[in-house]
């Protein structure tokens, strides 16, 4: 475990009636570095993003987020904090555009929402940060487009905006690449190449691809279990891993 | 026609509207009238936490009774003066919003509209059994509250006016809201409220505030029931009253600025009317606010809204 870890997790447990989701989960991610959490379907990843991000209460064990304990911390004190999650299934403001959904993400984060008078329109600052998170992301031409008008690989990318505009130091991003096509993903691929060093992530994804290429890190998690956990050269050789989850055919 | 020109149209109709009663000998009209602006006000304040905010409140006759009883109680005891009993009201009904706001806001969808109806079900039921102050008869308030200043409020024509200022404020004040921080945080809650946690939101404690807000307001059209008849019964908390508002809000355009003033309009409008032709108003009012729904979903605001954007931005 590095000293300069911006999430600890320890011996995070979790179940749903008899259903173990997560078993004394121990992960961690440092301070700039992109850990990947792959698994199969079922496997608890995304119960543990809930967790990290404060929607799922843990049974037992401790997460700690720069130094703090945030175990018991609600979802929005962890986003004010630095730590945001994005969502496996898209969760956009579908009616609102573009830049209104991103403002509303940076209103979050930049003064009180308890304003009762003055426009938000007047708010230039607000629309400024907006817009350049929109650049961002890639959709600096599709600002004024209603959020649920977007394709869908659009959709995905304003996800990814929704978050980074909390200006997090740790995203966790819950399979940004779901249901994109090749070339929405090589698109996704290059947006979090482009993140990466920038903050910490724990990427949680099924696309082998995008993994191997963004990961300095990756822990594998089957039946709530964490199995591995080391460098993708290191994952990639792993027996127990490669019969678990990846199958021989993969290597 | 712009909506620019039609609100400023609206208020000098309203400003010219007793005059007009006047002139024509109809001044009966003017209570009426008044009457409308009291539940117009009570109604935008239901739109903004149901329309705004996707709060389904089935009990805000809660907040009306609150206001009204806070008038009528100080009046019984000896308390007139309308600087004193009506701000006191508004914070009595505001308290009143913040506790039934901070145990309801916990449940979702049915299960708030259940808890809402019951708060105030309860409330309707707490003054029902309060002998001292009329109970289920209600209480005579013997006259209007008192402001001084040569302005008495038990001249119709004035009355109406203080009313249709008191509207006017409450109108602007939740307008500027809706656009202003606050309320398109509200909104983006109604729209997504898992979201609007995972971008760094308070929820339950924003929506909390509206309620409140909204609370406070209700309790300011209870204390202009109160006085506009000086008479106060448990009926004004009844779950029918707080289902009218509702009525009046999905009639009017919910979520529109304009929903609930247009809402009242229609609904007090037309049980006056039906009622000059027939005594079963209750049904035609029923047969016309079904048509209203079948035909315009978005409520009467909503007509205008369309027709506006179909003429072109």
């Amino acid at each position: 475990m590095t000293s300069a870890a911006v999430l600890e997790v320890h011996n995070l447990s979790k179940h749903f009636g008899g259903v173990q989701a997560n078993a004394n989960i121990e992960i961690s991610v440092s301070a700039r570095e992109t850990h990947a959490l792959i698994g199969p379907n079922g496997a608890g990843k995304t119960t543990l993003v809930a967790q990290l991000a404060g929607m799922l209460r843990p049974d037992s064990g401790a997460i700690r987020f720069e130094g703090r304990e945030i175990t018991r911390l609600s979802t929005h004190a962890r986003v004010r904090a630095g730590l945001a999650r994005s969502f496996q299934i898209t969760s956009i403001f579908a009616r609102f555009s573009v830049l209104d959904n991103l403002a509303l993400a940076v209103q979050a984060r930049s003064g009180t929402s308890f304003s009762f008078w003055r426009p938000v329109r007047a708010d230039a600052d607000l629309f400024e940060d907006a817009r350049q998170i929109a650049g961002e992301v890639g959709l600096a031409e599709r600002v004024g487009e209603l959020a649920g008008a977007l394709a869908h690989g659009e959709q995905r990318q304003l996800e990814v905006g929704l978050t980074l505009a909390t200006e997090p130091r740790l995203l966790l991003l819950d399979e940004p690449m779901a249901g994109l096509g090749p070339e929405e993903s090589e698109r996704m691929i290059a947006l979090l190449q482009g993140l990466k060093g920038e903050l910490a992530m724990l990427l949680v994804e099924h696309d082998m691809d995008a993994v191997f290429r963004l990961a300095d890190r990756i822990s594998v998690l089957v039946a709530g279990r964490i199995i591995a956990s080391g460098t993708p050269e290191a994952i990639r050789a792993d027996v127990g891993v490669r019969e678990a989850y990846l199958g021989d055919s993969t290597a | 026609m712009g909506s620019r020109f039609l609100a400023p149209a609206g208020v000098i109709a309203l400003v010219l509207l007793p005059l007009l009663l006047q002139a024509i000998d109809q001044a009966y009209y003017i209570g009426f009238a008044a009457r409308i602006l009291i539940y117009a006000m009570a109604a935008s304040s239901l739109n903004l936490i149901l329309g705004n905010g996707g709060m389904l409140s089935f009990g805000h006759a809660a907040f009306i009774g609150a206001g009204a009883y806070t008038v009528g109680i100080l009046a019984a005891e000896g308390v007139a003066s309308a600087w004193i009993a009506w701000p006191l009201a508004i914070g009595v009904a505001a308290l009143v919003a913040l506790i039934i706001g901070a145990l309801s806001l916990r449940t979702r969808g049915v299960y708030f509209i259940m808890i809402t109806l019951a708060f105030a079900q309860m409330m309707y039921y707490i003054f029902v059994s309060m002998k001292g102050y009329g109970g289920d008869d209600g209480l005579n308030l013997g006259s209007r509250s008192v402001v001084g200043y040569g302005i008495d409020l038990k001249n119709e024509l004035i009355w109406y006016y203080v009313c249709l200022v008191l509207l006017l404020a409450v109108l602007v004040l939740l307008n500027r809201l809706v656009e202003a921080r606050f309320g398109r945080a509200l909104e983006a809650m109604r729209e997504n409220e898992t979201r609007m946690s995972a971008i760094g939101f308070a929820t339950y404690r924003h929506k909390l505030v509206a309620f409140v807000i909204a609370g406070a307001i209700a309790g300011l059209a209870g204390v202009l029931l109160a006085n506009h008849s000086s008479f106060i019964s448990p009926k004004l908390m009844h779950w029918t009253q707080s289902g009218m508002l509702m009525v009046m809000v999905i009639v009017g355009g919910v979520g529109h600025r304009y929903g609930g003033l247009i809402g009242a309009v229609v609904l007090l409008g037309l049980e006056e009317l039906i009622a000059e032709f027939t005594l079963y108003s209750q049904l035609g009012v029923g047969i016309v606010l079904l048509a209203i729904v079948l035909f315009a979903p978005q409520g009467i605001a909503g007509l205008f809204a369309r027709s506006q954007t179909r003429h072109g931005s």
